[in-house]
Formats: C-alpha cells, structure tokens, sequence
C-alpha cells in the first residue's frame, strides 16, 4: 500500500490479532471494536489502520476458529446454513467479515481521533 | 473533514453491527467463541473423560464399532446418570423437543404456530397426566418398589441430562439448533419423561368411534355391513377364542346410540382438528407394526427366536437410541426413547421382548354425549360441578368422564381416553429390564394400563405373548349397553364397571403351533366373552397371515431365514388371497387393456419387487376397485362431499398420498372379491368393477414411461427440522401395506411414506450375543455427524448388524471399539 509504515502496519495487524484473539475467547463480539481501537492508535491513516484492522479481526477470529476445521467446521456450517437457507462457506466468510468490521471500525474511529490530537 | 468522516464512518459501522446483533440473530449464531462453529466440537470421536456432578463411582461408557452405546456402572443411580449423560450428549435437542410435545408447550420453542397443537394436546389432558403420574410416583416410592426404583431412574436420569445441558453451556456446545431458534434447554425433570410416556402412549389414542358415530348419523344400520365386528377373512388370533360370535358382544356391537344433528356436527369438529403435527414421532402409527416369536422345536438351535419391527413415523434423528446397560442389577440391550431411561423393545441374557399396538377396543378413546350447563354436568339425574383445569394457559374443562372436547349449547362432546388414566409404564419397563423368566415378565406387566400393547416375550424354553392393560367393561343401567366404538350417552345409563381381569386379557404361552403371532391383528376370537373393539382399529391380518403361513410351512427356521421374513419378503398376502378370484372373474374380457394387465398378473408371484411392472398393476387395480366400490358408494349416501375432510380414504391403509385409510374397507373389499357380490355398496357385478378398476390402472400407469413398483413405493426419512436437505429419500424397496416391510406407516403428509419398521430386531434365545437389528437413523441428531443417518442405507437394504453383548468393559474387544468415555 502507498505511504505504508510496514512496521507500524504490522504493528498493529499483530496486535490487533493478539488482542483479537483474547478479546473473542471471552464470547464479547463487540470487543473487537475496542481491540481494534486501541490496536489502531499505532495508525495515523485512516484507511492504513483500518486495512491493518480489519485484516487482524480477521486473523484473530481465523485462529479462534482454526483447531475446528479438522473436528468438522466447514460439514457443520453446510448444514446450519442448510438449515436457514445460506451456504455454509458463505456464513463463515460472513464470520470473518463481521470481525473484520468490528476490528476495522474501532481502528477507524482510533486513528481519527488520533489525528485530531495531532492537528 | 477526512477526520470527521471517518470518526462517523467508524461510529456508524459499529452502530449498524449493533443494530444487526440486537434486530437479527445473526451475531449470536456466528459468534466465533460461542455460536454454532463450537458445535463444531461436538463432531469428534475419540476417548474422553468428563467429571459430573452427582456420580458416585467410574462409569464406563464404551461406544462400539456400529455406534451402539455400552455403559458399565457400578449401581442403578450411576446406570441411569450416564444413561441421561450419554442420551443428552447425542440428543438434547430432539429430548427437549419431544418434552415439550408431550407437555403441550411447543410453542414455547417453535413459536405461536404450533399453538393450535399445544391447545388440543392440552384439552386431551396428556400434560396434567404426566405431572400426577409423577406425583403419584414419588408419594408411593416409599411403599412401592416398583415406584421406588422408577424415583431412582428418574432422578438420576434427570441429574446427567442436567449435567450435559450445564456442561454444554460452559463449553458453547448445546445443539446448534437451540442457538439458532434463540432457545434455551430447559432443566430436565422427571415429569418430562413422564411427558415422553404420554406421547408414547398416543400409540393407542384414536378417534374412530368418532367416524363411526358419523358413518352411523349417516346410513344407520348399513354401517354394520361397511363396519363390520368381526373380521370375515382373519382366521389366526394369537390368543384363541375361535368359534362362533359371542351373542352378548355381538348384540352390543350392533347396538349404536343415535347422535343428533348437533352431536355429529361436533365430532366432525374434533375430527378435524385431531391431525397432530407431522413430525411427532407416534404422529401414524396405525396398523403396521410385526412381532412374532418361534418356539425351540422349530428352530435350528433347539432354542426360540423373537422376531420386532415397531412401525412408526420416521424422523432424523430417528425416534430410538440403541443401548446396552450394564450394573449389578441390570444387563440389557435395546432401544431407548429420547428422554426415557428404560428399554422399550431388547433382551437380557435371559429373556427378550418386543412390542405392537393392539389397535383393541376403539384404541382406548371412548366419546360420550353428556349435558353441559352453567358449569355443571348431567351425571345419573343430578347436576354436578364441572373442573376447571388450566393447563399451559388454556381453560380446559372436564366431567366426570374426562376433558369436554367440544359443546354446542347443552350438548357437550366429551372423551375417557386410556391414556389419561395412571400407568406407571417406565417403572414396568424397568422391571422387564431386569426379569429373568416370563412369570417375573407377566408379573411386571400387571401395573401396565396404557398404551394397549401386546408384548412378544422368549426365553431359553417359553414362548409367549400378552395383552395387557386396562381394557374397560361396559355396562348399562339400561339393559344392553351401547357399542362402545361410538358415541355413548353421558347421563349415566352407560359407565364403565370395570376392566377385563388380568388373566383374561389376551395371552398364550408356549402354543402347540409353536409359534405366536401378533401384528395388530385382532388377538382374540368371535367367541371371546368381552367387547373388544370392531374391525375398524385392527389391522386387516394380511401381514399375520404372511408370517403365520410363512412359520406354518417352514418347520426349522434360524436367524436369517427371520431376518429374511422381516425385511425381504414382500409377498403381498392380501393378493394371494384375491388375486386367483380377479383373474378367474375377468377371464371372459375382450378390452384389450385388460387383457395386457391379465398378462403380467397371471405370470406374477405376488412379490411387491421394486422392479415389478405386475406389482404396480395389483396395486393400482385394488386401489381404484376400492374408490370404484367405496368412494362411488360414499358419494350415493352423502358421506362425500359433507364430510371429505374426514373420510378421503383410500385403501390399503390410505396408502394413496394424502388420504387416511379405514382398516375395515380393505378386509371388506378382500371379502367382496372371494364371495364376488359387492352388495350392499354397489349394484354393479364385480366383473364390471373390476374391469373398470383394471382400465384406470392401465390407463394410469401409461402415464409414466416406466411403471415399476419401485417408482410408486419407498421410503422417506424427513429431518425433524423439516429441512429437506438434511433429510434422506425418497429410496425405493419393495414391499406395500401388506408385507411386514411396510412403508404405510407414514400416513398422508407427503407423496412418500415416511414410516415403516423404525427398528428390526431378531434375538436368538440360543446365545442373544448372537442376535441382530437396526433402526433407519443414527446415533447422532447433529446432520453433520457420521453417525445421523448412517444406518439408514443398512435398513434399505434390508440387512441387520450384529448387536454385540458385552458383559463387562474389560471383556470388550478393542477391534469392537469406536471410542471410550469416562465419566467420574
């Protein structure tokens, strides 16, 4: 990405996925917004912090999930979204998606008013 | 500005995910930690240990190569704590579901649609049954053993589904089905088994008598002819009483009371609203299920076989759970209902047994037409109180005779259903459980009241089968009583004085035949001396004389030859006994559709194959001979159109989608057949009935390029969510309404029967090690798991597995064993 500080991108993507990840064990969806803001502090751009962010509400919720594939995750979610009529891959990337959101906005609204001290 | 936009752009994310998470469920569904992926973990095989409250020593529950659990306790509370443990583990949401049926609350989890269910299951009075069955229980536990062992089953049963339901909400792994419905399992009481015994009772819950006061209201006393009491065609009842009617039983069977316009009009009401909802699993049962055992000198160990194939509706997960429990006091392996700790149907290492509806005496529902006013009923010339009980929110009233289903002015329609009286069946069962001989057995069944069963029984030497329950006797002040398969009047005049003794119920031990047979068939003879029902609830008998003519020409029979009778005969009996008549009657027929179905029907065997061409032509012939003889008569009388909802029947069973069946028209139209003369319903010769049967069949079946029976017949096992990618079918096999592999039992709700033999069961009484069975389903109610319906494609196939009976944990062999679990 143009103009990107690696280090605070990475920063805050590994952050906001250690975070994430802690944040998720304790069943709190919405404390992705306040991983992701507070993870997003590291980011002056709006549009870098929320990439980073939304990238970690991804991976964070990826490795929450990750020792379920191998017990069924992807034969369960085909039948749970059988049953309400939505392809199961679908709902898990639907998943990732709400994290991905959730993370991103907290970081979004983070380097914001990051950048409204800084003026 | 940017800055503005994206403090807004980042608040109004997180305000519409907001709104999203408290407008939809979407966000509790999905929730990584806690939503339906955790359920993920529940898909796992493999040895685990689990610490439960209320254990007192190791349980160990070993799960066997076929999915089959064996739980090994070191007393009764722990047997049955693991049990309710092991049960919830693979079925809480199908337990939580059938409770709140039987409680009449599905609303509760289903929403306000199923309010008009938990309405009519209240008004029946089934719920307030099961909390004073259980009350009765627990004030009698200290005086009665068979109570007191029902207290200890109950409770700990009980405390292990409650300790799932606690470990499954610490863990985030409740059936995902409750996350997504937004329902929470509710604390499991014994009262919710008891729920499960009152659904398990509606195998015996009828309304006949209420069609047959409406056929009466109709054509008078032709209903005699179209109802008739007994069975012209059955010859074989298992229990003896042969000979000539009984005068008395016969009088008062002919004896109907007349309703008026108002009356009959409230039983067309009720009958209308009797449909349960599709996916109970007792929801059509009817005439189908097979029992029969062979004696020792007829078979090839010198040793009985017991032979089981309950029909019920089909669900996944299917109604049984397989099982072996195994401590001090028991050893016994069977199926077991979502929700109740004993084994319906098995054995133990010294006997066996299985079960069928007795269909007797109008199915235990009785219908009086009683005065109702101002709170008050008519009852012997005085006025008394009615009851008022509220029951889930609903004002029920009740007489002295039972629930006031429906009243117009002072006419009040009200029922005394069987099932509403206390039975303590688990505690029988659980007594069965643990009988070493068929006195111990019979003496357990002496507190078994309802639902009317009849018990198939073997041990190492006897052979024998019983009826038990309370079979009321009717009486009158009046003279003779009125026939009880009807509405009766309510004032007084007619009551029930008793039942029919105990060692007068239906039953025969070790019978010179040397074997027994009992089908739904009528079980008792003409000459019995008690009213027991016309032949409107048995079944026609053609399956019992399938198996009775199939045990009387084969002297020595083994395992196989009985799994070979139960699963893959589809002799159509009913045929072999009418069909020699059909083509003798039209063997003067020029039509030349006629003469190419005689073609195929001539060379045929009776076999319903799923690849005969001649089986559909039988089938389609008898179906349209019967609409030709019934429905044509119905329309002549004015039973149809007035009242189609109620009598759009057709025959074998109703085995025409959408439609209900009348046991006593098929065993009429055989009759019509054999003697060719179908007065009084039509005028016409049966040759012209026939011939213009034969030309709708044909002209029928020419409307699909391939005519196989398979294309018409076969089976269809629904998810219990309704959902029809997790469901399997429709698979064709052969077989029809006739042939113990029946898939008839579905009844009408979908173009394919979703019923049949729900578990097949063949015990060897020479080494029960080496007996076989299995149900059309799986272990598992989770649709992703390997064991939802892994059986199914074995009971298509008409192929058993070997039940292992292990004795002990230690003498399991590890190539038998799938996983192991410890609980402590």
């Amino acid at each position: 990405m143009k103009g990107v500080n690696s280090k605070n991108f990475l920063g805050s993507l590994v952050l906001g996925s250690v975070l994430g990840y802690f944040a998720l064990l304790t069943g709190f969806w919405y404390a992705l917004v306040i991983t992701g803001f507070v993870s997003g502090l590291l980011q002056k751009k709006l549009v870098h912090a929320f990439v980073a962010l939304f990238l970690a509400g991804v991976l964070s919720t990826l490795l929450v999930l990750l020792p379920l594939f191998k017990d069924g995750l992807i034969r369960l979610m085909e039948v749970v979204g059988a049953v309400i009529g939505i392809n199961g891959v679908a709902l898990l990337l639907l998943t990732l998606l709400i994290s991905g959101l959730m993370s991103g906005a907290g970081a979004l609204i983070a380097a914001s008013l990051r950048s409204f001290k800084s003026l | 500005m940017l800055r503005i936009a994206g403090v807004v752009t980042g608040v109004t994310l997180v305000i519409v995910l907001i709104l999203v998470g408290e407008l939809t469920p979407l966000l509790v569904i999905l929730n990584p930690q806690n939503g339906v992926e955790r359920n993920a973990q529940n898909l796992v095989i493999s040895n685990q240990s689990y610490s439960l409250p209320g254990l007192l020593h190791k349980v160990t529950v070993i799960q066997d190569v076929n999915g089959v659990y064996h739980i090994y306790a070191s007393d009764d509370h722990d047997l049955f704590l693991a049990l309710g443990f092991i049960q919830a583990k693979n079925r809480l949401f199908q337990m939580e579901l059938f409770a709140l049926t039987g409680l009449g609350n599905l609303s509760q989890m289903l929403g306000s649609s199923y309010n008009g269910y938990d309405k009519f299951w209240s008004m029946v009075g089934a719920p307030l049954t099961a909390h004073t069955d259980w009350q009765r229980v627990l004030a009698n536990a200290t005086k009665n053993p068979l109570d007191n062992l029902t207290v200890v089953a109950l409770e700990a049963y009980s405390q292990g589904v409650n300790d799932y339901i606690a470990y499954a909400k610490r863990q985030h792994v409740l059936p995902f089905e409750f996350k997504l419905l937004g329902f929470k399992p509710f604390n499991w009481t014994p009262v919710d088994s008891f729920a499960i015994q009152e659904l398990e009772t509606t195998l015996e819950f009828g309304d006949d008598a209420l069609k047959f006061a409406l056929l009466y209201h109709v054509l008078g006393n032709e209903t005699y002819a179209l109802i008739p009491t007994f069975s012209p065609i059955q010859s074989y009842y298992y229990a003896g009483f042969q000979g000539a009617p009984n005068a008395y039983v016969l009088r008062m069977s002919e004896h109907t009371y007349p309703v008026n316009s108002t009356l009959a009009s409230l039983a067309h009401q009720v009958l209308k609203e009797w449909d349960p909802p599709p996916f109970l699993p007792f929801a059509y049962p009817d005439t189908h299920s097979n029992e029969w055992v062979v004696s020792g000198n007829r078979t090839n160990t010198g040793k009985p076989i017991l032979v089981g194939g309950p029909v019920l509706s089909f669900s996944l997960p299917a109604i049984w759970f397989q099982v072996q429990l195994v401590d001090p006091n028991y050893d016994v392996y069977g199926v077991v209902l979502p929700g109740a700790p004993v084994v319906v149907i098995g054995f133990n290492r010294y006997i066996s047994w299985t079960l069928t509806d007795t269909q007797a005496i109008s199915s235990g529902t009785f219908f009086w037409d009683q005065a109702v006013k101002d709170g008050k009923y008519y009852w012997n010339g005085s006025w008394q109180p009615v009851t008022l009980h509220v029951i889930n929110g609903f004002k029920v009233n009740w007489t002295n005779l039972g629930p006031i289903l429906a009243q117009n002015g002072t006419n009040a329609l009200v029922m005394s259903w069987m099932g509403n009286l206390y039975s303590n069946d688990i505690g029988c069962l659980l007594e069965i459980m643990k009988a070493h001989n068929w006195e111990e057995f019979r003496s357990a069944l002496r507190a078994w009241f309802a639902p009317f069963q009849n018990f198939a029984f073997a041990d190492n030497s006897t052979i024998a089968d019983i009826s038990p329950a309370f079979y009321p006797i009717f009486n009158s002040t009046s003279g003779l009583p009125y026939n009880p398969g009807s509405i009766m009047p309510g004032d007084g005049q007619e009551y029930i004085s008793g039942k029919i003794p105990f060692d007068m119920v239906p039953q025969v031990v070790n019978p010179k035949a040397g074997f027994i047979v009992s089908s739904n068939q009528r079980q008792v003879g003409p000459a019995y001396p008690y009213w027991f029902g016309n032949t409107m609830t048995f079944s026609p008998g053609f399956r019992a004389m399938l198996e009775v003519n199939y045990l009387e020409t084969h002297p020595l029979v083994n395992v196989y030859d009985m799994m070979t009778l139960q699963s893959k005969n589809y002799t159509d009996y009913e045929a072999a006994l009418t069909l020699p008549y059909i083509l003798k009657d039209l063997s003067n027929s020029s039509d030349p559709l006629v003469l190419q179905a005689l073609k195929q029907l001539r060379g045929w065997n009776y076999e319903m194959y799923a690849n005969s061409t001649a089986a559909s032509i039988w089938f389609f012939t008898y179906m349209y001979l019967f609409n030709e003889t019934f429905i044509t008569f119905f329309y002549k009388t004015g039973i149809l159109p007035t009242y189609i909802d109620v009598f759009n029947v057709s025959g074998m069973g109703g085995s025409f989608p959408k439609t209900s069946g009348l046991s006593s028209l098929d065993v009429d139209l055989a009759h019509i057949i054999i003697t060719g003369d179908a007065k009084p319903f039509s005028n016409l010769s049966l040759s012209t009935l026939l011939s213009r049967a034969v030309t709708e069949a044909m002209v029928h079946l020419k409307s699909y390029p391939n005519f196989t029976w398979g294309h018409f017949y076969g089976f269809y096992f629904p998810s219990i969510l309704g959902v029809s990618s997790l469901s399997v079918g429709p698979l064709s096999r052969g077989g029809d309404y006739n042939t113990p592999n029946d898939a008839s039992g579905g009844g009408p709700q979908s173009n394919w029967p979703a019923g049949g033999q729900s578990w097949v069961m063949v015990v060897s009484m020479e080494n029960v090690s080496n007996s076989y069975g299995v149900y059309p389903g799986g272990q598992s109610e989770n649709p992703a798991s390997n064991l939802y319906s892994n059986y199914v494609s074995i009971w298509i196939s008409g192929n058993y597995l070997p039940l292992y009976f292990i004795p002990s944990a230690n003498q399991f062999p590890s190539s038998l064993i799938m996983d192991t679990i410890e609980l402590w």
